[in-house]
């Protein structure tokens, strides 16, 4: 398998130079000295020392860190090895990667693909990257190196707008191998990139998420259609709040690659939903109406018994219903509700029922009042102009005039830049009779008002001077009907703006991101007001919430997908699968891990040089060493006399103590130990009994052993097996333990009453360390006595029962004493002790 | 550790230590070599002349009653039984090879201290050497010790040394051989530290000058270096105990981090047997 190496930092290997002086510079320093001091060194001859060691390290210590640095140098310098491909390199690539909005659910992959397969060509390979998706003119071809390349497709994103294939096909460079990283859906332009591409390598990741294809507000929820990629089984639906909340969510069920999905919400929730989501890309989001929420609208019908279709009030409510949240009233309780826009069909109001609703419109509501049969004979005190009593009739069988067309709309008044349908016809109008200071803002072909408005107050009186329903013209069955009153409708949030719909043109505010980014327009971008209802995601039009005055509008990517689209699997005729090559080894992290592991070598052998560090062998031997004998039962034990006799005496002695314990208190002692204080370990017997009467002497290590034993708690009894006075050899044999002052144990001493209550020992006076009888928690580390206690424990002296059982009871307390110190002296037992004393005199 | 609580404890675990082998040598070397000249002492030895400036108490009217002149009665001269307590100051005791241990200064003191104070307890003279004046007992627990050795004012049958040292110098035991003639008898406490005793040096180690005359040196492999060490540590200690077996001093080899108590109580015993 042939190869090359390369490196990504080539001059770092010039350091490699830097390696002999670095020879030099080890062999001159001399491993680290240890500094000590020692006072017999002068004991040594000047002859016997040895001249001081060659300031050099060993020459294999020295390659040793002349490697490390080698190799750290050869990491640094970032080595890669390329496996030769196959087939021969091109010399120039295109890259043409997709970013229309179908590659974002994709883009990394997409991105990371592309970057791999530049890494398998060799470091003269030039690139292109050619996006099929831009914001402006197509962009040429720039040759660039691997490095460059890769930059400039970690910088590319993907577009919230179709791809343009066609318009990528008719700029491609000559003379260069292909290579097409594809979102793999086909479009009505793949045909004309796949001709152009013929042969290149085609690298295709379809999209993972599904594209909302269609959705709207109905009149209880929502509902909407969704398309699945091939391959994608389930997905799901989530209604999301202003603040971000999640109000509802639905797993959607696809009917082959699509899912209809119809909702029901309250009508809180409905007004409430900014946007739903199937995924994270655009094309799975759909924005909401923009609006902070859905305008109230009371709708008052005049009394009338007509069927729906000849209804003025069903034809409004038809026309606002999808923007608006629609109420019926009347004209007594209208003024109650807090809407703040009202719709009245032919409602002839007497000026006293509509004070209420004038008020409201003097505090900033707007009325729309149409025009009917009843105000023609009664008027309405809510016009905003005087009418002229009767209607005009237009192309009636008295009429030589024929019904009239609509003339236009005031360019400054709301409803500027409607389309004017050519079938909707007037035939009946209602006429002002006189011209005051109302406004016109549509009229009719003879220049007569269609809609008139004036302002009362902070609020609005609009008259449309013809009915709401067919009879008096076609306008209710045509599209400006609803037109118009969604330009009216914001009126009622802010009846100042009269122009808030005006000829301004469409600012976009916010932009939908390919990835679901909801950011700042990269730069500024408008519509001009006619154009705003036929716009759809492109370049000059992305995807978003554009503004005008204080209207808001919302452009989604599904316009441009229509309601008929659908995934496509994209044809791979003519195209050829992208070469699969080995990715590159970057050895450079190898070579460092290799450096470190030797510099861990190099300072073990720098501490084994100085001695500091034992040798492995040594090391592993204490760490593999058996642990610690097990933890004896607990013991007593006795000093072994060096008579075979003596201490099988003694040992029957601490035996019969011993069932003596196991039988009267909970301390159960193993077989009696014998032990040599100088030698043996000490401190697991909790007392030790010393035949002072056969030990007659200590060493000096054994004294120091046993003044440890003593402060770590234990407890020796000294038996020196006749009463204590002059010629029982005791200071001989305490002198090197160094005790202070002894006491004799009175009845008030804790050993008097830490099992047994006692008031004399067997065997005569028992001495022990001054202080220790229990009012302070200091406890005596020897007891001192000549009761020969050991053969009275056993048995070997005959004496009598009683004499016996007093020698066993001062056994029990001593090993108790021991076992529990000052505990029996405690205050808990306060009760205990006062019943006691007052025992006898009761 | 601090030194003197553990000299005043130790001292009282001794007890009160009369100088019984000092006496009973004296008593035994009276008679060869008697003093005949005036000092303090029991027995009679000459009446002589008031010198004028003489404290007036000194007069011993009964004499000079029977004459004009003024008489004072003399006594012929008895050695007290002298303890010089010595123990080594030099920069080599300032030494302790682990921290945990003491340094070797720190428990010779200790020892001399404690023996001093016992004897001062039993009413004995301790001096340091060379000042001959006896020693109140709140000064005995620091003990002093100039120079390389311990030099003794005079030294006689009835004088004891107790000298605690590491005696590394060179002529560090010279002076013993001189006050053993005299007939002084002596203790030699000889302290070393752990480290003295094992070397326990691997590697490249540089040994720093510890006394102001030292050579300090470096070695390359510290443990080529151990049996050389031992051979001469082994050469120290034969030497230490021929100094002083030869007159029949006592000769106590002490290692720091050992049990001061029971090496003072071994001294003690010493001390109190009159063979």
């Amino acid at each position: 398998m042939g190869g090359a190496f390369s490196f990504a930092l080539p001059w770092l290997l010039a350091a490699g130079l830097a390696l002999p002086f670095l020879w030099f510079l080890l062999r001159r320093l001399p491993p680290a000295v240890r500094r000590v001091r020692l006072p017999s060194i002068v004991l040594l001859d000047n002859a016997e020392i040895p001249p001081p060691p060659a300031a050099t390290p060993p020459w294999w210590l020295v390659l040793l860190r002349i490697g490390i640095v080698a190799l750290l140098i050869a990491g640094l310098a970032g080595p890669i090895w390329k496996q030769t491909p196959a087939t021969a390199p091109p010399a120039r690539l295109a890259i043409v990667i997709d970013n229309g909005w179908s590659a974002a659910s994709q883009w990394d992959r997409l991105v990371t693909a592309a970057s791999e397969r530049i890494e398998t060509l060799p470091d003269t390979t030039r690139f292109t990257v050619l996006p099929t998706a831009f914001d402006g003119p197509v962009p040429a071809a720039h040759w660039v190196d691997a490095p460059t390349a890769k930059a400039q497709l970690a910088a590319l994103s993907p577009l919230p707008w179709p791809a343009e294939r066609a318009r990528r096909a008719a700029a491609l460079p000559e003379d260069a191998a292909f290579l097409w990283v594809s979102d793999g859906v086909e479009d009505a332009d793949a045909p004309a990139l796949r001709r152009a591409l013929a042969g290149a390598e085609l690298l295709a990741l379809p999209p993972t998420e599904p594209a909302i294809r269609a959705a709207g507000r109905t009149n209880e929820g929502w509902s909407g259609q969704i398309v699945a990629p091939p391959g994608l089984a389930s997905a799901s639906l989530r209604f999301r709040s202003r603040r971000g909340e999640t109000l509802f969510s639905e797993p959607l069920v696809f009917d082959g690659d699509v899912a209809t999905f119809r909702i029901r919400l309250d009508a809180s929730e409905r007004a409430d939903v900014s946007r739903l989501t199937a995924g994270s890309s655009a094309q799975a989001i759909w924005l909401a109406d923009g609006s902070a929420a859905r305008p109230r609208v009371v709708v008052v019908e005049g009394p009338s018994n007509a069927p729906p279709l000849e209804s003025g009030g069903y034809y409004v409510r038809r026309a606002l219903e999808p923007h608006a949240d629609v109420r019926a009233g009347t004209i007594a309780d209208a003024a109650d509700d807090p809407a703040t826009l009202f719709v009245l069909t032919d409602v002839a109001a007497e000026p006293e029922q509509a004070k209420p609703l004038l008020d409201r419109v003097e505090k900033g509501a707007v009325v729309i009042l149409f025009a009917g049969p009843r105000i023609a004979e009664n008027g309405s005190a809510l016009s905003p102009v005087p009418l002229r009593a009767g209607a005009r009739a237009l192309g009636g069988v008295l009429s030589w005039q024929q019904p009239q067309a609509i003339g236009g709309f005031e360019e400054t008044g709301p409803l500027a830049g409607l389309a004017i349908p050519e079938e909707a016809r007037i035939s009946r109008q209602l006429l002002a009779a006189s011209d005051n200071d109302a406004m016109r803002w549509a009229w009719l072909a003879d220049g007569t008002p269609m809609v008139s408005a004036a302002r009362r107050g902070a609020g609005l009186l609009i008259l449309v001077h013809t009915a709401a329903d067919p009879s008096w013209s076609t306008l209710p069955l045509s599209g400006l009907f609803e037109a118009m009153l969604r330009r009216l409708l914001p009126l009622g949030a802010n009846p100042a703006s009269i122009d808030i719909a005006g000829a301004k043109p469409w600012v976009l505010e916010r932009m939908l991101g390919a990835r679901g980014q909801w950011q700042e327009p990269e730069r500024p971008v408008t519509i001009p007001a006619s154009r705003i209802d036929a716009a759809t995601a492109s370049a000059a039009t992305p995807p978003g919430l554009y503004r005008s005055g204080d209207a808001r509008r919302i452009v989604n990517l599904a316009g441009a997908l229509g309601p008929r689209f659908s995934f496509a699997p994209l044809a791979t005729d003519g195209l050829r699968p992208a070469v699969e090559a080995a990715p590159p080894l970057d050895i450079g992290a190898w070579l460092i891990f290799a450096a470190v592991l030797l510099a861990l070598v190099d300072i073990l052998v720098a501490l084994r040089l100085r001695g500091v560090l034992v040798p492995f062998g040594a090391a592993l031997l204490v760490m593999l060493a058996p642990g610690a004998a097990h933890a004896a039962d607990l013991q007593l034990a006795y000093v072994r006399t060096g008579s075979a006799a003596t201490d099988a005496g003694v040992a029957r002695g601490l035996e019969s103590l011993g069932q003596t314990l196991t039988r009267r208190t909970s301390v159960s002692p193993g077989k009696p130990a014998a032990v040599d204080p100088a030698r043996d370990p000490l401190g697991a017997y909790p007392v030790l009994y010393w035949p002072a009467a056969t030990v007659r002497s200590m060493s000096p290590a054994a004294a120091l052993r046993l003044r440890a034993y003593i402060a770590a708690g234990g407890l020796v009894l000294f038996d020196f097996g006749r009463p204590l006075g002059a010629g029982s050899g005791a200071r001989d044999l305490l002198e090197p333990l160094g005790l202070p002052a002894l006491s004799e144990v009175g009845s008030e001493h804790v050993l008097s009453r830490s099992f047994y209550l006692l008031s004399t020992h067997a065997g005569g006076a028992v001495w022990a360390e001054a202080g220790s009888e229990g009012e302070d928690s200091h406890v005596s580390g020897v007891v001192i006595g000549g009761g020969d206690w050991a053969s009275l424990w056993s048995g070997d002296r005959v004496v009598s029962q009683a004499q016996r059982e007093q020698a066993l009871r001062f056994g029990v307390n001593l090993v108790m004493y021991a076992l529990t110190g000052t505990y029996k002296a405690d205050q808990v037992h306060t009760r205990a002790l006062l019943d006691r004393m007052g025992g006898p005199q009761r | 550790m601090s030194t003197p609580q553990d000299a005043e404890r130790i001292a009282a675990m001794i007890g009160p230590l009369r100088l019984a082998r000092a006496r009973a040598r004296a008593a035994r070397q009276a008679g060869a070599h008697p003093r005949r000249v005036a000092g303090p002492g029991a027995e009679f030895w000459q009446y002589r002349m008031l010198n004028p400036g003489e404290a007036a108490d000194k007069v011993d009217w009964r004499r000079s009653g029977r004459s004009d002149e003024l008489y004072v009665r003399e006594r012929e001269r008895e050695d007290p039984v002298r303890l010089w307590l010595w123990s080594d100051a030099s920069a080599s005791m300032d030494y302790a090879s682990d921290e945990a241990l003491p340094r070797k200064k720190a428990l010779a003191d200790t020892v001399i201290a404690a023996l001093g104070l016992a004897a001062h307890e039993a009413g004995e003279t301790c001096c340091f050497p060379p000042d001959p004046r006896p020693l109140r007992g709140d000064t005995l627990l620091a003990p002093q010790g100039p120079g390389d050795a311990p030099r003794l004012d005079a030294p006689g049958p009835a004088d004891i040394v107790l000298a605690a040292g590491d005696f590394l110098g060179p002529r560090a035991l010279d002076w013993i051989a001189p006050a053993a003639a005299a007939g002084a008898q002596g203790v030699v406490i000889a302290v070393a530290d752990p480290a003295e005793i094992a070397f326990p040096f691997t590697g490249r180690v540089h040994f720093d000058a510890v006394e102001p005359g030292d050579r300090p040196f470096e070695a390359g492999r510290a443990e080529a270096l151990g049996e050389t060490y031992a051979a001469a540590w082994t050469a120290h200690r034969a030497r230490l105990a021929d100094a002083c077996n030869r007159p029949g001093w006592f000769l106590v080899e002490v290692v720091t981090g050992e049990d001061a108590a029971a090496h003072a109580a071994q001294i003690a015993r010493w001390l109190r047997e009159t063979a």
